[in-house]
């Protein structure tokens, strides 16, 4: 088990993370969800030991990572982009992990390679997809417990964001490692991620599996028999999303009471509740002032 | 404690900088000392030839061999030199200062840079470790160099008309290479320290330099405050005379432990040789250990988050920043007061406070507003 106890962290006299505090199980995808700045990338940065707390700790068994590096072969980061591994080629930057990890599998390694048809070049001289999967694979190659992936898919197209969440899946299918990853790419998470971590300001706002996270809110299309009503457009404590005639779409950060009487007292012809999407979830907890209307 | 793989994944950065270094140390031990023995047949060949411009005898012209050139006591012969003439420290230690540099900035400045330097504090080993091994893969160039670069020479000079110059003093000639290379060592540690709090390349290469002349540039300036402001030659003269030989300086400063060798000396005098082992040696080992040690400690410490910036450690940037003002304000008080030629406190007090205003400034401006605009 990974266990992040009370992580604090300030940068420049700004609080970066705030208390952070959850665990990790065996076999699970974390999702982790902020806004831009909200602490996610030196979360996970901090995780395994790159930036130092100010407090707090992250224990892997009853061991601070900060104290035993040797703790690190179970625990892999992956940062959003191949820069560390530019000047080195496929077949190079494959001998520096085994032997850097004595647990790492060539052989797992070889069959991804030869699956995505990935030929023996300089990592620089990949394309963006590519890049993306050699550094996926070589990590997951290595055979760890814990892997913190920081925006896996950022920039890469449809196909090449398919093949590292198939990746992805893979290893916790057949290992039951476990993966916390960051990511904007809200709609892949949803497909998964069995837990949502949700980040703002540098604390953690929520911890919720998806369907908790997808209960937390509600997105309601209204058909009004006149009008929609003035009042209902002016509430601070509603997303509106669209305004048809006399049809409504809005998203709320939580299910009231209040709101279903309000809504009720202009007796609408219909109130249909739509499934929420994480990115709907995202946008109406995380979304902040500029996002409420 | 050290990693071979780390050495591994060292190596890979530094390769070509250790490869380079190892052929110009052979070409920097070898061709000097080549360029010398062409000097020698020269100025042999001229004083033969016009000998009695060179107060020898005509009759004794005939007489004269080459080893007379090289004997300090020889009646005919004028004083061409000795080994310590033809082991060429200077251009060898100009080598070490340009290679270290580049050396430690690739190793660290450039890691900052980019994100190798997340990449390889994820890994499962020590920061300690890290920087071990580092310093081992510079370390080794430097002795790799010394070691192939020397057998090139000391074979150049055996097997040249000039071998006689290494009769009795091979062993001299041997330490004093191992203490080029102990040279090389100590300033390959001080600009791998610095890398550890310099935020990346440039700032690395920077604190290098300042770091080199610090001790003996902050004596000048003293020296030359003094000067500005009495007038007085020897004003804090036995101070800063005794300071600048100082075992000290010798201990913190490779620099200033340079500005005490004199080749010379050491080959012709047992007690300059017996102060040249029993003090610049073990002061150059000081120095090694003590900016090896240093440098683990900071760079173990320096927090990460701060990669990019000018100097890393946010809670030291005032004492920085009243070194910078000070030493700059010194500096314009001495060059205000060569505008008349003489001493002249009052034109250094201008100068200094005018330096001060701008270097505090300046400082703001680097530490402060540049230092955080330079994260990456």
């Amino acid at each position: 088990m990974l266990k992040v106890e009370q992580l604090s962290k300030k940068i420049d006299r700004q609080t970066i993370l705030d208390g952070i505090d959850f665990t990790v199980e065996s076999g699970e995808i974390i999702a982790l969800v902020g806004r831009n700045g909200a602490g996610k990338t030196t979360l996970l940065r901090t995780m395994v030991g790159i930036i130092r707390p100010d407090m707090g700790d992250v224990l892997y068994g009853s061991k601070s990572i900060f104290k035993d590096a040797g703790l690190k072969r179970d625990v892999i980061f992956v940062p959003d982009s191949a820069d560390a591994l530019k000047n080195y080629t496929v077949n190079e930057a494959t001998d520096l992990y085994e032997s850097i990890y004595p647990s790492f599998n060539r052989t797992v390694f070889r069959e991804t390679l030869t699956r995505y048809n990935i030929d023996n070049k300089k990592i620089r001289q990949l394309s963006k997809g590519q890049k993306a999967l050699v550094t996926l694979s070589l990590a997951f190659a290595v055979q760890a417990k814990y892997y913190l992936l920081d925006e896996p898919t950022d920039g890469l197209d449809v196909v090449a964001k398919s093949d590292v969440l198939k990746l992805m899946i893979a290893q916790v299918e057949n290992r039951n490692c476990s993966i916390i990853v960051s990511s904007h790419q809200l709609h892949e998470l949803e497909r998964i991620a069995d837990r949502i971590i949700m980040i703002e300001n540098g604390r953690v706002k929520a911890i919720l599996s998806l369907e908790e996270a997808r209960a937390l809110s509600i997105k309601w299309q209204v058909v009004f028999n006149d009008h929609v009503p003035v009042e209902l457009l002016e509430r601070k404590d509603i997303e509106i999303i669209s305004v048809t005639g006399r049809v409504v779409l809005f998203m709320a950060k939580e299910r009231t009471e209040e709101l279903e009487t309000f809504i009720d007292s202009y007796n609408p012809m219909l109130i249909e509740e739509i499934p929420m999407s994480l990115e709907d979830v995202f946008r109406v907890q995380l979304g902040g002032e500029a996002h409420v209307v | 404690m050290l990693s071979k793989v780390l050495l591994k994944k060292d190596w890979k950065q530094v390769s070509l900088l250790w490869m380079l270094l190892v052929f110009l140390g052979v070409v920097a031990f070898t061709v000097p000392a080549w360029t010398q023995f062409e000097q020698f047949d020269e100025q042999i060949k001229d004083a033969r030839a016009n000998s009695v411009d060179y107060g020898i005898p005509f009759e004794e012209r005939d007489r004269l061999t080459v080893e007379s050139f090289f004997d300090p006591d020889s009646s005919l012969a004028f004083y061409l030199g000795d080994i310590g003439d033809v082991i060429p420290v200077g251009p060898v230690v100009f080598l070490f200062v340009v290679f270290s540099a580049l050396m430690a900035t690739s190793l660290i400045g450039a890691e900052r840079n980019s994100q190798m330097s997340d990449f390889s504090m994820s890994l499962p080993f020590t920061r300690t470790q890290l920087y071990i091994s580092k310093w081992v893969l510079g370390a080794s160039g430097i002795i790799m160099s010394t070691l192939l670069g020397s057998i090139a020479m000391f074979a150049l000079v055996a097997t040249s008309r000039y071998s006689f110059l290494l009769e009795g003093t091979v062993f001299k000639s041997i330490v004093i290479v191992l203490y080029i290379a102990l040279i090389g060592i100590s300033l390959f540690s001080l600009a791998l320290w610095m890398g550890s709090f310099g935020g990346e390349s440039i700032s690395q290469s920077v604190w290098s330099f300042v770091a080199l002349i610090f001790p003996l540039g902050i004596l000048a300036l003293i020296q030359g405050s003094a000067y500005s402001l009495t007038g007085r030659g020897d004003a804090l003269g036995w101070l800063i005379d005794s300071a600048y030989e100082s075992v000290f300086i010798q201990a913190i400063s490779p620099l200033g432990n340079l500005m005490n060798l004199s080749l010379y000396e050491y080959i012709r005098s047992d007690q300059y040789w017996q102060e040249f082992v029993t003090i610049s040696i073990p002061s150059s080992i000081v120095f090694i250990v003590l900016s090896l040690w240093l440098g683990a400690w900071m760079y173990n410490r320096a927090p990460q988050e701060n990669n990019g910036r000018f100097f890393m450690f946010n809670n030291w940037l005032w004492l920085v920043h009243i070194i910078i003002v000070g030493c700059i304000a010194m500096f314009t008080g001495i060059v205000f007061t060569t505008f008349t030629y003489q001493a002249n406190s009052m034109l250094y007090i201008v100068g200094f406070v005018i330096g001060a205003f701008l270097a505090h400034l300046l400082a703001k401006r680097l530490l402060y507003r540049f230092n955080l605009r330079l994260k990456s």
